[in-house]
């Protein structure tokens, strides 16, 4: 029976498993739960892409539909759902990085000249690396625990820390007093 | 490594003032009392930030949906491994080889012989000129008339 009181590794169990039907009602039910929370996320990797934030979000259910079986049962199923989200945007913020490159030197020209100006946090998160962006977003935003995003982004404890530390670091050198 | 995890912690937790004389030490090895107090204000702005903004609402046109798929399509779509394949390629030609070839040395051949036809498109007629003569004149016969 699935309902709202179902647990995640239960939903994809039956994503991974049943007939047609249920399969259909546990990805209503996943949709329903973490949709939002992905749009959000997606969202502000992309620097407020609201278009490619959807894009993204539909890949990724369309990922655990067609392959529900890569996730393994004896793991938490929200980091490892936003390991998936995660790596996703690694991908693809390699795949423009060429592209970026320019954009970036441009980017750097703008902060010379407007460096009197106040950059609000929004300006800042724009200028962040994408592994500093993702480490405050999920720290900040979705207020994860420290293990929480160790097990996100697959790496120990003290990594995530420190990484935090130069995010953080980062983040205070882009934001004008 | 290890001074920068811990003055993340501290950095989220507690004002340079909240600080123990041995926490402090341990923060001034890295930062300025300024910059901690900096990355700490840089922390609240950034929960705030994402606090003030406004939440998004996905639509549920994103959801990807299960096509139910009907018997034929199942039939079209079954997907048969690559093994199965082999094997029963390997079967047909293991079974091919074991049956005796029956074209052996006794068998007759018959070949056909062909004979090939003329064929020509145009007739041509040559038109016989007969010749006759007697003393001093010729006289030709070309059928049609006779001349003297």
């Amino acid at each position: 029976m699935i309902n709202n009181q179902s647990s995640d590794k239960e939903l994809v169990e039956i994503l991974q498993q049943s007939k047609v039907e249920d399969r259909e009602k546990a990805m209503n039910e996943l949709f329903l739960r973490y949709s939002n929370k992905m749009l959000e996320y997606f969202y502000y990797s992309f620097n407020k892409d609201r278009e490619k934030a959807k894009d993204f979000v539909q890949d990724l259910f369309l990922k655990l539909l067609e392959k529900p079986e890569s996730f393994d049962l004896n793991r938490k199923f929200k980091p490892w759902f936003y390991g998936v989200a995660s790596n996703m945007c690694k991908n693809e913020y390699r795949k423009i990085g060429t592209k970026n490159k320019y954009d970036e030197h441009l980017k750097n020209e703008n902060l010379q000249t407007t460096n009197q100006d106040n950059f609000t946090i929004n300006d800042a998160l724009i200028h962040l690396k994408q592994e500093h962006k993702n480490h405050i977003i999920l720290r900040y935003k979705f207020k994860m625990s420290i293990r929480e995003m160790s097990e996100v982004l697959e790496c120990p404890e003290g990594t995530v820390k420190s990484k935090l530390f130069y995010a953080t670091k980062e983040l205070s050198k882009h934001i004008k007093r | 490594m290890e001074n920068e995890i811990k003055i993340q912690e501290l950095i989220e937790q507690f004002d340079f003032s909240e600080l123990t004389k041995d926490q402090k030490e341990q923060v001034l090895r890295e930062l300025t009392e300024i910059e901690y107090q900096n990355l700490r204000e840089t922390i609240k702005m950034t929960v705030d930030y994402f606090e003030d903004e406004p939440n998004l609402l996905a639509d549920t046109l994103l959801k990807p949906v299960l096509e139910k798929e009907g018997l034929l399509l199942r039939v079209i779509n079954y997907n048969v491994p690559l093994y199965k394949i082999a094997a029963a390629v390997l079967l047909v030609l293991s079974i091919n080889l074991l049956i005796p070839n029956k074209e052996d040395s006794n068998s007759i051949e018959i070949v056909e012989n062909v004979n090939e036809e003329e064929n020509s498109d145009t007739l041509y007629v040559a038109d016989k000129m007969l010749k006759y003569t007697s003393n001093n004149s010729i006289k030709y016969n070309t059928g049609l008339a006779r001349v003297y």
